[in-house]
This record gives C-alpha cells, sequence and structure tokens, in this order.
C-alpha cells in the first residue's frame, strides 16, 4: 500500500528532509560575507583563507544557535498541538515563552548572569505558565478559543511582569534586555553551552519520537488514546515538561522568538499528515532549518539588524489568522 | 464483558453517580440514555480509565479495569468517542491501523494492515481505505472510527452517542454495523441520545437519573410513561411499532 508508512520509507523521507536541513544550514552559514556564495564557500573550506576563521568561529555558533532553537521551538509546538488537541497551540502563544523569560530575566535582575541559573529559572517560569495554563483550561475542556484566550491571558500577565522587572533594571542592562525580548540570535554564546544544549534537545527529541505511536494515539482523543492503553495524563506531563524545558532553553539562550512553534509543525502536518513518527522528527529539522534562513534572511538587509523574532512573527501571524478563520468555519461547520 | 459495580463519583460538592451498578454480557448491546449532564459520559471515562470513580470498582471480562495495564488494556476495550477531530492528511487506511498501535513503531505492518482491511470490510468501509479523512462525511466518519475500534480487536465497545449530528441514513447504517457486532460476540455498551433508535437495536435500555440506574431491561418493559415522565420530566405515549416501542412526546399544552 502506497501510504503505509514503512520503516524503509521513514528512513528515507528523514534522510531527504535532514539532507535538505544540512544544505540550508550550509548555505546560511555562508550567506553575508564574502562577494558571493562560491567565494563564501571555499572560504569554509579553506584553513588558508582570511574568512576562514570568521565563519567558524563567529558565523558556525550563531547558526547552530538558530538552528537547535528552532528545532526546539518547532517540537515543542507541534506536542503541545497534539496534546492538547489544538493546532494553535505554541509555547510563545500559550505564555510559557512569556513564563521563561519572566523566569530569566528575573535571575539577570538577581545578578544571576550564569547560563546555568538563568536556565533554571526560565524552566521555573516556563512550567509556572504551563500549569497555570492546564489548569485553567481543563475546567473548559480544553475548548480551542478558551485555550487560546486562557494563553493570551497568561502571556499578558507574564509580559507585564517582564515590563516590570525590566523598569528595574539598571540602564547598562536595558538595551540589551529590550533586543533579547524582540527575539535575537547575535548574542555570543560558548560553543560548549551550544553542545550541551544541542545534546539535551536531541535527547528529548528522541525521548519524544519513542512515544510517536502514543502522540498518534491521541489524535481521535484521550478516551480512544486511554482505551488504546495509552496513559494519557502520564503522556500529557511528560509532553508539558518536555516542551516547557525545550522553551525555557530557547528563552535564556535568544529571548522570545514567537511563531515558530504554530508555524513549522502546521506546515509540516499540511505536507506530510499527522503521524507522529514523521511529524516530531521532521517539524525538529524544519523548525531548525527555518529559523537558520530567517536569520540569514534578517541578516542579508543592509545597515538594519532585525531581530529574527520580527521576521518569525510577521511570517507567522498570517498564519495564525488563517488558522483562527479554518477554526471558526469548523465550528461553524 | 462489562460490569459496573456500586460506581460513586462526584464534580466537587455535586454528587453526581451515585452507586450505579450495570453490566454488559458478550454478544449484547445495552444503551445507557438519560437527560443532558446527568452523567453517561463519566461513566464512559470511569470505565476506560479517564476518571477515577470516589468509589465501587469496574470488572472488564472478569478483571479489574485498574490492573488492565497498558497496552494489555486494548485487548479489552475499545472506544468510538462522540465527536473525534479528522486528523489533518490521513487516509482512511491509516486511521483505522491507529487501532494497532501496540505492534510498536511500525505498526503498520502488512499483518495489521490485513486486519486493519478485515474491519473495514466488517464496516462497510473498505470503498473509502484510500480516501483522506478530511472529505468523510459524518456517517462514514463514524464507521471508520468503529473500523478503528474493531481493529484494535478488544471484545468490548464502547460507543459515546455514535448517531449525534448523522442524518436518519446515517444513523440506520452506523446502527446496522453494531447490530453485525453483537453477532460476532462483542459487549457493546451505547450512550444514546435516540431513544427511538435505541430501542430497534438495543438488548436492554438502562436509564441513569439522578445519579442512579432507575431502569433496567428490555426495551418493551423500561419504555414506559412512567419511567419516560420520571427520567425526563415529559409526557410522552409509549406505542408499539414494528415490533420495538415509539416513545412520541406530547405537546405541552
Amino acid at each position: 500500500m502506497s501510504d503505509v508508512l514503512s520503516l524503509r520509507r521513514w528512513f528515507k523521507i528523514v534522510s531527504i528532509a535532514t539532507g535538505v536541513a544540512g544544505f540550508l544550514f550550509v548555505l546560511a552559514l555562508c550567506v553575508g560575507y564574502a562577494p558571493n556564495l562560491i567565494a563564501s564557500l571555499k572560504a569554509l573550506l579553506s584553513r588558508e583563507d582570511p574568512n576562514h576563521s570568521i565563519l567558524i568561529d563567529v558565523r558556525l555558533p550563531r547558526v547552530l544557535l538558530g538552528f537547535i532553537t528552532g528545532a526546539a521551538l518547532s517540537l515543542s509546538g507541534a506536542l503541545l498541538q497534539t496534546t492538547l488537541h489544538n493546532p494553535l497551540a505554541e509555547p510563545y502563544l500559550l505564555g510559557v515563552s512569556s513564563g521563561g523569560t519572566f523566569g530569566a530575566t528575573l535571575a539577570s535582575l538577581l545578578g544571576a548572569t550564569s547560563f546555568i541559573s538563568r536556565s533554571s529559572s526560565a524552566l521555573a517560569g516556563a512550567l509556572l505558565a504551563i500549569t497555570i495554563v492546564y489548569l485553567l483550561a481543563s475546567s473548559t475542556y480544553f475548548h480551542p478559543f478558551s485555550l487560546i484566550l486562557i494563553g493570551v491571558a497568561v502571556n499578558a500577565a507574564f509580559s507585564s511582569l517582564v515590563l516590570l522587572l525590566t523598569a528595574m533594571l539598571a540602564s547598562h542592562q536595558l538595551q540589551q534586555t529590550v533586543y533579547f525580548l524582540m527575539g535575537t540570535l547575535t548574542r555570543p554564546v560558548e560553543i560548549d553551552i551550544l553542545l550541551i544544549v544541542a545534546s539535551i534537545v536531541a535527547v528529548l527529541s528522541i525521548i519524544s519520537i519513542l512515544h510517536a505511536n502514543h502522540f498518534n494515539a491521541l489524535l481521535l482523543g484521550d478516551e480512544t488514546a486511554q482505551s488504546s492503553g495509552v496513559n494519557v495524563k502520564r503522556l500529557r506531563a511528560l509532553a508539558f515538561i518536555i516542551s516547557s524545558i525545550l522553551a525555557a532553553f530557547c528563552v535564556s539562550l535568544t529571548g522570545l522568538i514567537g511563531f515558530v512553534g504554530l508555524l513549522v509543525p502546521h506546515l509540516v502536518r499540511l505536507t506530510f499528515g499527522s503521524d507522529h513518527r514523521i511529524l516530531l522528527v521532521l517539524s525538529a529539522v524544519s523548525g531548525g532549518a527555518f529559523l537558520v534562513v530567517c536569520d540569514a534572511v534578517a541578516r542579508s538587509v543592509p545597515s538594519l539588524a532585525i531581530p529574527v523574532g520580527v521576521l518569525t512573527a510577521l511570517c507567522g501571524s498570517p498564519i495564525l489568522i488563517i488558522l483562527l478563520w479554518r477554526q471558526a468555519k469548523r465550528s461553524i461547520e | 464483558m462489562i460490569d459496573v459495580n456500586n460506581i460513586r463519583f462526584a464534580y466537587g460538592e455535586k454528587r453526581l453517580l451515585d452507586g450505579v451498578s450495570f453490566s454488559v454480557r458478550d454478544g449484547e448491546v445495552v444503551a445507557l440514555a438519560g437527560p443532558n449532564s446527568v452523567g453517561k459520559t463519566t461513566i464512559l471515562r470511569i470505565i476506560v480509565g479517564l476518571i477515577k470513580p470516589q468509589g465501587g470498582k469496574v470488572m472488564i471480562d472478569g478483571m479489574n479495569a485498574e490492573n488492565l495495564k497498558t497496552w494489555n488494556k486494548a485487548d479489552h476495550l475499545a472506544v468510538v468517542p462522540q465527536s473525534s477531530p479528522k486528523p489533518e492528511r490521513m487516509s482512511v487506511l491509516e486511521t483505522v491501523l491507529l487501532g494497532r498501535m501496540r505492534s510498536g513503531f511500525s505498526f503498520d505492518s502488512k499483518e495489521n494492515v490485513e486486519i486493519a482491511t478485515d474491519a473495514l470490510k466488517r464496516t462497510n468501509t473498505a470503498h473509502l481505505s484510500q480516501r483522506d479523512v478530511t472529505t468523510l462525511s459524518g456517517g462514514e466518519w463514524q464507521r471508520v472510527l468503529i473500523a478503528r475500534a474493531l481493529a484494535q480487536g478488544a471484545r468490548n465497545l464502547l460507543l459515546d452517542e455514535p448517531t449525534t449530528h448523522l442524518d436518519l441514513p446515517h444513523q440506520i447504517e452506523v446502527m446496522e454495523t453494531l447490530r453485525l457486532l453483537k453477532r460476532e460476540g462483542k459487549a457493546i455498551l451505547l450512550v444514546a441520545h435516540e431513544i427511538n433508535l435505541a430501542t430497534l437495536y438495543a438488548d436492554r435500555i438502562l436509564f441513569l437519573s439522578n445519579g442512579r440506574i432507575v431502569a433496567d431491561g428490555p426495551p418493551k418493559q423500561v419504555l414506559v410513561r412512567e419511567t419516560i415522565r420520571e427520567v425526563y420530566g415529559v409526557d410522552v405515549v409509549c406505542v408499539e411499532h414494528s415490533g420495538g416501542i415509539l416513545v412520541v412526546p406530547k405537546r405541552a399544552n
């Protein structure tokens, strides 16, 4: 049967997607320095080239950071959308990222500048936000519009708290924080930290993919999943914890980058279907590639360093409007 | 076989189920009826294990439902929910294969595809096999969900208002499918809104009211004016028709 996913077909799709993402990664690495792309590729391959060290030491960490962040945000969105039965769910719209930002900003205000303290504080904030959203949404049986409204409210509450903390920051910290709130990949991150975060994202991705069957069972509702042998409560808790950890790391490293978790899983679902064995892998890989490309575009605008979060919001907001319109149409039907 | 023994459940201060007991034997269709918000779906969610009752127990095929762990539960219990979202870009065959997920990551093996195809034939939906589920009508989608439950291979079937939002031909299609499954020896518990349809196909009707089962028996026995008035608070006429009972509501004035 052509439409049944064999392991062979799974490997084929994943390999092609990874190959395309790898190509975009290299392309993004080369955009912007040497006079043209060929010269950049030569510089990348030749140690003697004067641009080589710039590409490896400056550009590579930034592109790697973009890929990790995009993959994490997209995977986080895919998990939330499935477990909340809502295509509009994503860490940014549900206030999870704002919760994380609150935690990270609080840590900065208290003088905790190390990556571990900032990300631990961000994780606490993200978990707090998702717990509030879950408790409030469960009382409305996770109705799609109620969930989004609750997310908007939680987002607004944490954003206000972040602004309050920002007002209390010293002037030398202010500009950096404001830029951080717009979502940026310009902040230098040590390669060791990047590798640690990359490993954590990879492990969480593998755990999620190993549960792909359980997430598939959830596609037809909680009752169906539970009777199929899935412990729905445990699975939902696992998805929330993974999503929060992913969002918290992203916030600690890059600030608020919205809509990646909404846009990418949705496009993957529309192109490749709802099977989580494909959806989760491709969401992560495509999310990474998407953010890397967005950053390359943002960098390419002469004399204007557009924060990448602004660009993702520009791409994502029309998709949100389309999704809301489709939801409303389905409700009427 | 499903045995529900003395189930008690309350949402906060509101006591919803106050000692509910009944059983569904193999090869039997039992319709659970009652007014809105009386706790019918809650009973289903308790049987499935999504909600823990505050008292009583559920036995499935002679085993305590609480002890049925993970994939083992799939052998005993399958659910057809009231309104299931249609997954984006998924074929009918892929949806039915979701019933075989306990087979692991590669659940769409040749053997499982054969089981799914057989389930599609039994629900008269084999011709839809390659269709995208988002293009199905309400009746077709409901039968595909029943096929998914059959592919699971469970001995007991729970259906939550499977004919809601369906027009008459589709309602009959779904109920005829259940009649065939009853012949295969399945124990079928059906939450029913449409009493007249249920009387044609159910062996027994249970009426749930004020947290208790107030009537349990064959349609001819329980569908009487007094019971309907007690359960729904409305006046009706019950007439024999085509071997069943027809419940006709009286106008208020």
